[in-house]
């Protein structure tokens, strides 16, 4: 897994470069000694330093392994639409609110991660919106958004 | 008042009926409230405080103490349970204390939480009231220059952390000190990192961060280890508590947690969150388990539960003292010290003693209703987590939002758990160490604010951290620490061809 | 079964069919940008506590602390002006306006209620420390001898150091804090040799003799406050700098004139009970009462000030 060792490296260089790019630009109104863009900066060369490390030791052959199970996950495929899901729920928080969505959402990521039947995700998906609805945005008061739709 | 008649009259006070019933109901609700995502400690004082109008002051405080005492045990159930600390300073504990929890050891990894938090908040209410006036002065004598060797010292940690890759530990790190500058810079007024996006400007907050990369990259991982049959451990293995002699044997871990607990708590600024981390990197040079520390063992929970807990009663020394509260929960106690007509500060101590008294006695009952409540209710926990699997990592989501949403940060920070919990889950793939990461998001503002405030002090001039003994120490530790393992990894190295 | 989801969706949506009540016909929210135990958190619990036997809806504490007042700019924002919900105004809602990111303004986005208190703010300076007078401290300013503290860069304390600095010519050494207590544990600890703070943050250690002020920020000498009432003005000091921390409760604008009058009139009540009277004097406030249009054309006032002094300091982002 030579490869995903030299790509991580090279990444790493990257956000380094880029964050110290980025803190150079940065303005110094002058009020103390170092201003606001020398830490950022030294710590975007820090991060580039450590991936320029890195990339030699990727490509160095004949140094022991890196650490870590650096193989690419199994299933981008679960994960992506895992995300994708909650992409959508936090989205949707706004519009139909938290009750409506986190229904929605309870039955479609059991749906997604292997759960059977209609009337269960109904339940649980019922269940688990009612439960949270009450506990925090009843007696806890928590500010759980109404959604647009019902004119929060 | 001599010490004892005051340590004898707060422990009266906290034994009158009222102060027993505010005591108990208060670590309940504390413990709830901590294991619940999204309500704080603070949160949790703040939703009791208006049910103290019309108590006596002394009742009020130790309602709140309770409160403050529960939340932070409470903390690490979730931490332990699903890897979602429910505050930021259980965090540390929710590396080991889930590992230990996979193994089928979920009562282990519970007790490791409870006894020497317990230990801790009862060892730090008794220096609370015995040590008010040196420990006030100890606050005092932490400026910027202190402040900034201190968070160098928690940082010099990383080098410890990842002795199997120096540059990704070290590239981890910086990551999360990068994270802790965007936003606003107090100390020129500069948007830094912000790219026009509204939600950054107040910063990248710790709880989002922690949450998603610790508590959803493991979702992540669970699902990408695709259908895999849940583990069947019989509830008796996963009830069963330590041994009285494993207490005994992770004690150094929980004296050395205490101790950076009750120093780390009396500084305005740095809190619950800072002393656990230090907590966790720090005893892991003393344990014998040290190497292993991620693997789940004891010592590994034990040292930051009781740094967290010990923060508690320590937290309220520049409060008591100065009328200055150093956290957010020190504030919302002095709210309703004020509310109550009582105006914290050095008129206190001389004018109305019984009010530290009642504190120290409140704190002390509640460290040990803390344990007995704990006590009672480990089982029930575990029997909580006992679903299947798809069904507990969908409930864990919903959760993850509200705890979000319960904070009141807004729709924004979902997002935001989204990307930490994605780049948390990459991050462990790839060998990275979101440890670190985290501890330098935690140490960012301290490490860089506290530098340049320094600098004004000193007019640019480094020598300031030369001149103060303190900073000088510390600093001195760092670097012994950084050279330290990477001295013993050489030598080591040599012996074993 | 579609009997359910109506239920459901009638149990789930409670804010979906709500006809015109007299107000107020539900909880009246006090948005607040101090957390919990802060200043105006704390004097919205009060008011509360106060009046609430003269409303019959419960009163809660939003606090939306953070971001110099954006999180709560961005709260309120949403909310119908239907007078239940209330922000508790402080002089630093008007100062983060020119000074920091906020965006909206107490004159034009806000309808005044009722002004409840004012607090003095000092100059401040450790009790042992040679300085006696502003004159003492700006001479060794000039010297660079004096390192000065307080809150974030575009705060009070910030700006009132950085228009001395400017208009005595002396470069300022400012260390900012976060804020909160930072800056005061950091002056009795001799971090910072001077700062601007409260009277009630203060009071205590000056009578213990932790700190001593230099001067107050208020038009004239405070007499009400035992320890204040000798302690000169700035402007008779030379330095001409008016600033006091007032707090009041204003309501989102278009909210209808009667709720304006109908909540003054019991805030007012409210604020003339010896509970309130008494919680002011023990925590070292000043009573403060305006009715709407004197606090409206007092805030326009302090609009006007401020934008004035920030502009003149070089601290206005609003001018462009």
């Amino acid at each position: 897994m030579r490869r995903t060792e030299t790509v991580a490296a090279l990444v790493t260089l990257a956000f380094g470069t880029f964050v110290a790019v980025q803190a150079r630009a940065l303005e110094d109104p002058g009020l103390d000694a170092i201003g606001p863009e020398a830490f950022p900066m030294v710590l975007g060369l820090v991060i580039a330093a450590c991936g320029a490390v890195l990339l030699a030791q990727s490509l160095v052959p004949g140094r022991r392994e890196a650490e870590g199970d650096a193989e690419p996950p199994a299933r981008w495929g679960a994960l992506a639409a895992t995300l994708a899901l909650l992409v959508a729920y936090a989205r949707s928080l706004e519009w139909i609110g938290f009750p409506l969505a986190t229904v929605l959402f309870v039955g479609a990521c059991l749906a997604l991660l292997g759960a059977r039947g209609l009337a269960r995700f109904v339940v649980a998906g019922i269940a688990v919106s009612l439960a949270v609805t009450v506990i925090f945005g009843r007696l806890l008061g928590v500010d759980l958004p109404a959604g647009r739709l019902f004119g929060g | 008042m001599d010490l004892f008649g005051a340590v004898a009259d707060g422990i009266l006070r906290s034994l009158t009926p009222a102060g027993l019933l505010a005591v108990v109901v208060g670590v309940a609700w504390g413990i709830v409230a901590g294991a619940l995502p999204g309500i704080t400690a603070s949160i949790g004082m703040a939703l009791v405080l208006p049910f103290t109008w019309g108590a006596d002051p002394d009742v009020a405080l130790m309602l709140l103490a309770g409160v403050y005492v529960g939340a932070e045990y409470g903390g690490s159930i979730p931490a332990i349970l699903i890897r979602a600390p429910g505050e930021p300073s259980n965090a540390p504990a929710s590396l080991d204390g889930y590992a230990m929890h996979v193994r089928g050891e979920t009562g282990r990894a519970l007790g490791f939480s409870l006894v020497p938090g317990t230990i801790a908040s009862v060892i730090g209410a008794v220096a609370m009231v015995t040590l008010l006036v040196p420990l006030a002065r100890l606050a005092l004598a932490f400026g910027p220059p202190e402040f900034f060797a201190l968070a160098v010292f928690g940082l010099s940690a990383v080098v410890g952390l990842s002795r199997r890759s120096l540059a990704k530990g070290i590239a981890s790190a910086a990551f999360g000190l990068t994270l802790a500058m965007v936003g606003v810079d107090d100390l020129s007024g500069e948007d830094r990192f912000t790219f026009g996006i509204e939600g950054l400007v107040e910063g990248i907050q710790t709880v989002p961060v922690v949450i998603g990369m610790l508590a959803l990259s493991e979702v992540f991982a669970e699902i990408d280890r695709a259908h895999e049959p849940q583990a069947s451990i019989s509830t008796k293995v996963r009830t069963a508590l330590p041994t009285l002699i494993e207490y005994v044997r992770c004690l150094p871990a929980t004296l050395l947690g205490t101790a950076i607990g009750i120093v780390v708590g009396v500084m305005p600024g740095a809190g619950a969150t800072v002393a656990s981390f230090l907590a966790y990197t720090e005893s892991r040079r003393i344990s014998k388990d040290g190497t292993r520390y991620g693997e789940g063992v004891p010592d590994a929970i034990a040292a930051p539960e009781a740094a967290n807990n010990a923060v508690v009663p320590t937290s309220m020394v520049p409060l008591l003292a100065f009328g200055i509260p150093g956290s957010t929960s020190a504030a919302v106690m002095m709210g309703a010290l004020i509310m109550h007509g009582v105006r914290p500060g050095p008129q206190l101590l001389t004018g109305q003693p019984e009010i530290v008294h009642a504190l120290f006695g409140g704190l002390l009952t509640a460290s040990v209703a803390m344990y007995l409540l704990g006590r009672l209710f480990i089982r029930p926990w575990i029997y909580i987590v006992n679903v299947p699997k798809v069904y507990m990592i969908t409930s864990i989501l919903v959760l993850v939002v509200v705890g979000i949403l319960g904070l009141e940060l807004g729709v924004f920070e979902v997002y935001m758990v989204l990307v930490a919990g994605v780049v948390g889950f990459l991050m462990q793939r790839y060998g990275y160490n979101v440890v670190a990461a985290v501890l330098g998001l935690v140490l960012g503002p301290l490490v860089e604010q506290n530098l340049r405030r320094a600098l004004v002090m000193s007019r640019g001039s480094a020598d300031i951290f030369v001149e103060r003994p303190i900073a000088l120490a510390l600093l001195v530790l760092a670097a012994a620490s950084i050279a330290y393992p990477l001295v013993v990894d050489r030598v080591k190295r040599r012996r074993s061809p | 079964m579609i009997r359910t989801v109506v239920l459901l969706v009638a149990l789930l949506a409670p804010g979906l069919v709500r006809a015109a009540e007299p107000y107020p016909s539900k909880p009246i929210e006090f948005v607040t940008q101090s957390s919990v135990g802060g200043g105006g958190d704390v004097m919205a619990r009060q008011i509360i506590e106060a009046t609430k036997d003269l409303i019959p809806q419960p009163m809660v504490v939003v606090n939306k602390p953070g971001a110099g007042g954006r999180n709560l700019e961005n709260y309120v924002k949403d909310k119908k002006p239907d007078g239940h919900t209330l922000v508790v105004t402080t002089a630093t809602s008007i100062l983060w306006y020119y000074t920091g990111a906020l965006t909206y303004s107490v004159n034009r986005d806000l309808e005044p209620i009722i002004r409840l208190q004012v607090e003095p703010n000092l100059v401040a300076v450790k009790g042992d420390s040679k300085w006696k007078t502003m004159e003492d401290l700006i001479a060794d300013a000039k010297a660079g001898k004096v390192t000065f503290g307080g809150g974030p860069i575009g705060g009070p304390e910030h700006l009132f150091f950085h228009k001395l600095a400017r208009d005595h010519g002396f470069r300022l050494n400012y260390v900012a804090y976060g804020g909160g207590g930072e800056a005061g544990t950091s002056l009795l600890g001799g971090n910072i040799d001077a700062t601007f703070l409260q009277a009630s943050e203060s009071l205590d250690h000056v009578r213990s003799g932790g700190i001593r002020y230099l001067a107050v920020a208020s038009a004239k000498r405070v007499a009400d406050i035992p320890e204040l009432k000798d302690v000169p003005t700035l402007r008779e000091q030379g330095v001409d700098f008016v600033f006091e921390h007032w707090r009041g409760i204003h309501a989102p604008a278009g909210v209808p004139a009667e709720v304006v009058e109908y909540l003054h009139a019991r805030f007012k009540q409210g604020s003339e009970r010896e509970s309130w009277k008494k919680w002011l004097t023990d925590t070292a406030q000043l009573g403060g009462y305006l009715n709407p249009s004197d606090f409206k054309a007092f805030t326009l006032e302090q609009d006007r000030l401020i934008e004035q002094i920030t502009t003149d300091a070089g601290l206005n982002k609003k001018k462009k």
